[in-house]
């Protein structure tokens, strides 16, 4: 999982950051099986 | 009006936040504020138009960073002082409807990051000694927007339910050595009656001394003091855990497919690192407020008066129908 964020201010100055992601295969939700 | 007031009896601190009794309740969807702001309508809190996950200050805050003095003068004894801090809004997703449980694994996975790097970085601000992330879900907890958010308050004290299993916890370090988490972690797994979960890294139980029917405990099998301490592999394994107790809320009565709770991750103030807390470790708390179906537990006299909680229930059975949900 690689995580990029993005701060920003929202007019009345207050900071407002916006996260995404890059997922990798080995990030994907376990199988019945693995669990 | 906004400023921290010293109680000397109980020895904590009272934020009074006037201006929060005037904050949204409950508007209609189309006027939801945490929904990305569509083109032409009434602008929301977030002007992208669509998002994954996104971390704002909250409009109606009782902490803030640039804090108005005191609006009243305190006393020898009683003492005041700004309410300095953050208070920060956590949406899950730009979907109005859903909640955690329903969502896919990876955004569970997401939010773990996120959790960390406000840790991280709220953590670093000097005036906060403790970041504490929270989600409130349902109207029964007291929510007043739907939209699927949490919360995040870095306090610029250590909040006195913490302040007092940190106390305990190095207590018990000075006098018997190692973590008092970690060993009530492993008298727990050898008991396995309280256990509703668990993976390669995390314990999920309802602990032999629950306050509440439901109240369910995640903590590491290792010594992990924060959030950041948490490896990849860790943090795909909180998700994993945390996803398998909110569906198992969820699966628990018909009557409530989504089941209210209040959801509070504990961990180690932000005045050192973790090499500074040996003695006490990262966890998270669930405290759904049904007992049954359709009886709620309140905090009633000698809960709210006296402290002492009183659970009509046992551990051992409630964690044995969520454990089999």
């Amino acid at each position: 999982m690689v995580m990029k964020k993005e701060p920003t201010r929202k007019d009345d100055g207050r900071q407002l950051i916006y996260y995404t992601f890059v997922i990798e295969p080995k990030d994907k939700a376990p199988t019945e099986q693995e669990r | 009006m906004s400023e921290l007031r010293w109680n000397p009896v109980l020895e904590e601190w009272i934020i009074t936040a006037t201006q929060r009794q005037d904050r949204t309740f409950f508007p209609p969807p189309e006027y939801c504020p945490l929904c990305p702001t569509k083109p032409g309508a009434f602008p929301t809190e977030i002007p992208a138009p669509d998002y994954d996950i996104v971390v704002f200050e909250n409009k109606f805050p009782s902490l803030r960073p640039d804090p108005p003095e005191p609006a009243v003068e305190g006393t020898d004894l009683c003492p005041v002082r700004p309410a300095a801090g953050v208070c920060e809004v956590v949406v899950y997703s730009s979907d109005h409807n859903g909640e955690l449980a329903t969502m896919p694994f990876e955004k569970i996975h997401k939010l773990v990051y996120v959790w960390a790097d406000r840790f991280e970085e709220l953590g670093n601000r000097p005036e906060v000694e403790f970041v504490f992330l929270f989600e409130n879900k349902g109207r029964e907890i007291g929510v007043t927007l739907a939209h699927p958010h949490g919360q995040i308050y870095a306090y610029p004290f250590i909040p006195p339910v913490l302040e007092r299993e940190l106390r305990g916890c190095k207590r018990h370090f000075d006098a018997r050595g190692g973590c008092l988490l970690c060993q009530l972690v492993r008298e727990e797994r050898e008991d396995g009656r309280r256990i509703v979960a668990t993976n390669e890294s995390f314990v999920a139980f309802i602990p032999f001394f629950a306050r509440y029917p439901y109240e369910v405990h995640i903590h590491p099998l290792a010594h992990r003091p924060a959030i950041t301490d948490f490896d990849a592999d860790e943090k795909r394994r909180l998700a994993e855990i945390l996803q398998t107790v909110i569906v198992k809320y969820n699966h628990l009565w018909p009557e409530h497919p989504s089941l209210p709770y209040i959801m509070v991750t504990h961990q180690r103030p932000t005045d050192a690192g973790s090499e500074a807390y040996p003695h006490y470790h990262y966890h998270i708390e669930f405290y759904p407020p049904y007992r049954t179906p359709d009886k709620l537990k309140y905090l009633a006299g000698s809960e709210a008066g006296a402290g002492a909680f009183i659970n009509d229930t046992l551990a051992e059975e409630k964690a044995e129908i969520l454990r089999n949900t």
